[in-house]
């Protein structure tokens, strides 16, 4: 009865760890952390947008920063992350508080201005308290 | 045959009759506008695309007399609805832009303003929401209804004129550019949102978005002797405004909102209030080089805060040589990243020199290059440091100067 006891108790710890390991990340994908859009070349991508969520019990405050962008120069794009619209594609910012369990977001939007083409942009996004806590999201637009 | 013949010419007078103009435009409201001390300011703006700063005064509106006017108004600023109302182009209520009045457009959504333009005439646009903080943040534009013909008239069977200036007044209290007073919570529906205003203590005044050094560098009114000059004056801003000519122009105000004075009005100055406009001709026989004043009063106590100076330059035809050496002006590539190729036709030998302004005025580069023979030229422009944005080129050629827009990635 004494040894079921010792390895209830090891499962249950075993069980624990891995709870937390797996709970590491404060933040996930929703769906898939790649975007792919295909548009005219005369038309628009209004919004190619990729969503995650807050998995912890708190607010949330992460960062992004750009680390690929291979956009045809001609093309006119912007990016929006939740909370802020920016002009073109800066090198990194903060979004807003995310509360817990609510979405946030990354998003790109691509004017191909009859420009043939095809490129990808690539973001971190990172718990700025744990940098190890992040995630790679792309965004892959072809303009046929 | 002869049916046929003036179905067709029907069909054709129609279409030249209602002539389409489409307008694009996308709300922001993390725009940057360098300001006249060198300091960047946080702005709202209309822009035309997404990779730039929205310009201060936004984009030209410009259509003739009769023309139907489409404007697709694109919202991408988060956490902000905004409108397009139409400042007295009397339009009908769905098409006003006053939000409680009609719609508003959120994060993300498109709203469309249809209209037929009016008589000839100055005009202008503004978001409706919020009104008292995105007007100063920002979203204002002029709107320019032209001639039926498009032709360089008044209005249709007004007076012709030569050169045409656009002085558009505003002016700016950077406190309210901050984001603690700009990302204010948004009252779904209300013109005004329910948060305080802040005094307002103007530290900029402007014409055309630029200051002091800014504006002395980008607008003036280069014209020559005799030539008839017609002024589009529009005041924006929060103080009432005195725009004081030189005497030798001879002014004379002919319009007022977009509409013929019945009497014009022999006048070097012109009291323009917030949201007016007025349009005035002036005309010299002899050479002036002088300025025109623009005076800032505060509304409540009637102080005067700042005068800004437009210059003028007119001089007698001859004495400038009318034959222009410099053509073609070609940039590549455009949109530009780490050098632009400006490249030029010359039909005798100048000396040329270039400027390059950013969008919102600042001087980025001046300098005389140096003696070209006839033919095709180029010079190359180092752009790889300059900041992402919209810049303007001027090269001259010692008898005129001709510019071109250009966009650093």
């Amino acid at each position: 009865m004494r040894l079921v006891k010792i390895y209830l108790f090891v499962a249950l710890a075993i069980v624990l760890v891995s709870f937390n390991l797996t709970d590491a990340r404060s933040f996930k994908i929703l769906g898939n952390g790649v975007q792919n859009s295909t548009v005219d070349r005369n038309g628009r991508v209004e919004l190619a947008e990729i969503k995650f969520l807050n998995t912890t019990e708190n607010d949330l405050y992460l960062h992004w920063e750009r680390l690929e962008n291979t956009l045809p120069i001609e093309w006119d794009y912007s990016m929006c992350a939740f909370g802020k619209c920016q002009i073109g594609i800066p090198s990194g910012g903060a979004l807003k508080l995310i509360s817990p369990g609510k979405p946030g977001f990354l998003a790109l939007h691509v004017f191909p201005k009859g420009i043939q083409g095809q490129g990808t942009v690539q973001f971190k996004l990172f718990d700025p308290k744990d940098k190890s806590n992040f995630e790679l999201l792309e965004f892959h637009i072809i303009a046929e | 045959m002869m049916k046929t013949l003036l179905t067709a010419l029907f069909i054709c007078c129609s279409l030249f009759l209602n002539a389409q103009t489409n307008v694009f435009l996308i709300g922001r409201t993390l725009g940057e506008k360098i300001i006249a001390n060198g300091d960047t300011m946080r702005v709202f703006g209309f822009a035309s695309n997404l990779s730039s700063h929205p310009p201060i005064p936004a984009p030209l509106i410009e259509a003739n007399q009769g023309d139907s006017v489409h404007i697709d108004f694109w919202n991408v600023s988060q956490l902000h609805h905004h409108t397009i109302h139409l400042h007295g182009l009397d339009v009908n209520q769905a098409n006003d832009g006053v939000p409680m009045l009609s719609f508003d457009v959120d994060h993300m959504e498109h709203g469309w303003y249809h209209f037929k333009a009016p008589h000839a005439g100055t005009y202008l646009y503004h978001c409706h929401v919020g009104s008292t903080l995105h007007l100063q943040a920002g979203m204002y534009g002029p709107v320019v209804i032209r001639p039926s013909d498009g032709s360089n008239t008044t209005w249709d069977g007004g007076y012709a004129f030569d050169t045409e200036t656009m002085l558009f007044m505003s002016e700016f209290d950077t406190f309210w550019h901050s984001d603690s007073i700009l990302d204010h919570e948004h009252d779904n529906g209300a013109v005004h949102d329910s948060l305080e205003i802040p005094r307002y203590t103007p530290d900029f005044f402007a014409i055309n978005g630029l200051s002091d050094q800014q504006l002395e560098d980008t607008v003036e009114l280069t014209s020559k002797t005799n030539y008839v000059n017609y002024f589009r004056l529009v005041n924006i801003g929060y103080c009432s405004n005195k725009v004081i000519f030189p005497g030798s122009l001879n002014a004379i105000i002919i319009d007022s909102d977009g509409r013929p004075l019945p009497n014009n009005v022999i006048s070097d100055t012109v009291e323009i209030y917030p949201g007016e406009r007025y349009g005035v001709l002036a005309e010299s026989s002899t050479p002036v080089l002088d300025s025109i004043e623009v005076h800032y009063f505060d509304m409540m106590t009637g102080v005067l805060k700042d005068v800004q100076y437009v210059k003028v330059d007119i001089q007698i035809p001859n004495q400038v040589a009318e034959l222009p050496k410099l053509n073609n002006l070609r940039l590549a590539p455009n949109p530009t990243e780490l050098e632009l190729k400006v490249t030029f036709d010359l039909i005798q030998p100048a000396t040329i020199g270039f400027r390059v302004v950013s969008i919102d005025g600042r001087l980025i580069k001046s300098e005389l290059v140096k003696r070209y023979l006839s033919g095709n030229q180029s010079i190359s422009i180092n752009t790889s440091n300059y900041s992402a944005g919209q810049y303007i080129i001027s090269i001259t050629d010692g008898t005129r100067v001709v510019s071109k827009q250009f966009v650093k990635k």
